[in-house]
């Protein structure tokens, strides 16, 4: 978080963390996961509220840092996005099979566990 | 007869499950009912012990709380305006005033932040109404999304 001073570095400051942001909104959309890097550009408003020289030189160093990081966050999200097409994709195969196996052995092994269970039974007619 | 009936009660199952890893992946990571909230607090951290008088540039401490319900990461610019009772502010309409400070905030989808704000008034006044509005910085401008938060106060000049 950060308040509003005064000075064109800072104005110049807001405007290049705002276009990271939407890079970081786009990236997002993609299946990245934003949330560290979002608190990082949360410490680079805090520090863009002290207004000193050092502190926006640090808070200009971790927009440049969050703003490389993006092509990285996205190639991570899109793998993890992969990932869980092909998970969906596994279960519901896993799925066909389970159902192919049932309609063919499930009577089968039904009445054979149903007869195991009664192996002992004596059958008498009255 | 019965060998149908089993293989029938058993597919039924699987069907279930089935349609429920495609429906849990589909609506997973869709958010119904997006929304932001926004709240202040006095300066105890409560919702009903606001300033009621201050003097002129006497710094008094509010907080501000912010919470993203989006689905997507935010980036929230909250305003500070004074206005009066012939101030229009709605949903739709920000307050024609001009900014007395902003705050700055990105919050993912979920998380929330309470935003200490110290607030000072240059001039003196009767029935000050400060308003805190929400505006949204996104790629298409900065908009007001329609939240804001309002109370009354006096701003009395220090005796001399």
């Amino acid at each position: 978080m950060a308040t509003h001073g005064t000075g064109a570095s800072y104005e110049a400051l807001v405007k290049e963390l705002e276009e990271v942001f939407f890079a970081l909104q786009s990236a997002e959309s993609m299946g990245a996961n934003v949330t560290s890097a979002a608190h990082d550009l949360n410490h680079a408003l805090a520090l863009m509220e002290s207004g000193s020289e050092q502190d926006l030189m640090e808070a200009a160093s971790i927009i440049q840092q969050v703003n490389s990081s993006i092509p990285g966050l996205t190639a991570e999200g899109e793998t993890a996005r992969r990932m869980s097409t092909a998970g969906l994709a596994t279960t519901l195969a896993v799925l066909a099979v389970a159902a192919a196996l049932v309609y063919l052995f499930m009577p089968r092994l039904v009445w054979r566990i149903w007869a195991r269970g009664r192996r002992d039974w004596k059958v008498s007619a009255q | 007869m019965i060998d149908e009936e089993l293989r029938a009660a058993a597919l039924a199952i699987i069907a279930v499950i089935g349609v429920a890893a495609v429906s849990q992946a589909i609506v997973a990571e869709r958010v119904v009912e997006p929304f932001s909230a926004l709240g202040t607090l006095g300066p105890n951290m409560k919702l009903d012990d606001y300033p009621k008088t201050v003097l002129v540039n006497e710094t008094f401490r509010l907080y501000l709380y912010v919470e993203n319900q989006e689905g997507r990461v935010m980036f929230y610019e909250l305003r500070v305006k004074l206005g009066n009772n012939s101030t229009v502010i709605n949903e739709t309409v920000p307050a024609d005033l001009p900014v007395l400070k902003s705050y700055y905030v990105i919050l993912p989808h979920g998380a929330n932040e309470t935003i200490p704000a110290d607030i000072s008034i240059a001039a003196p006044a009767t029935d000050v109404k400060l308003i805190i509005e929400m505006w949204v910085h996104a790629s298409n401008g900065t908009y007001y999304n329609g939240r804001w938060n309002h109370f009354w106060m006096n701003v009395t000049a220090p005796a001399l």
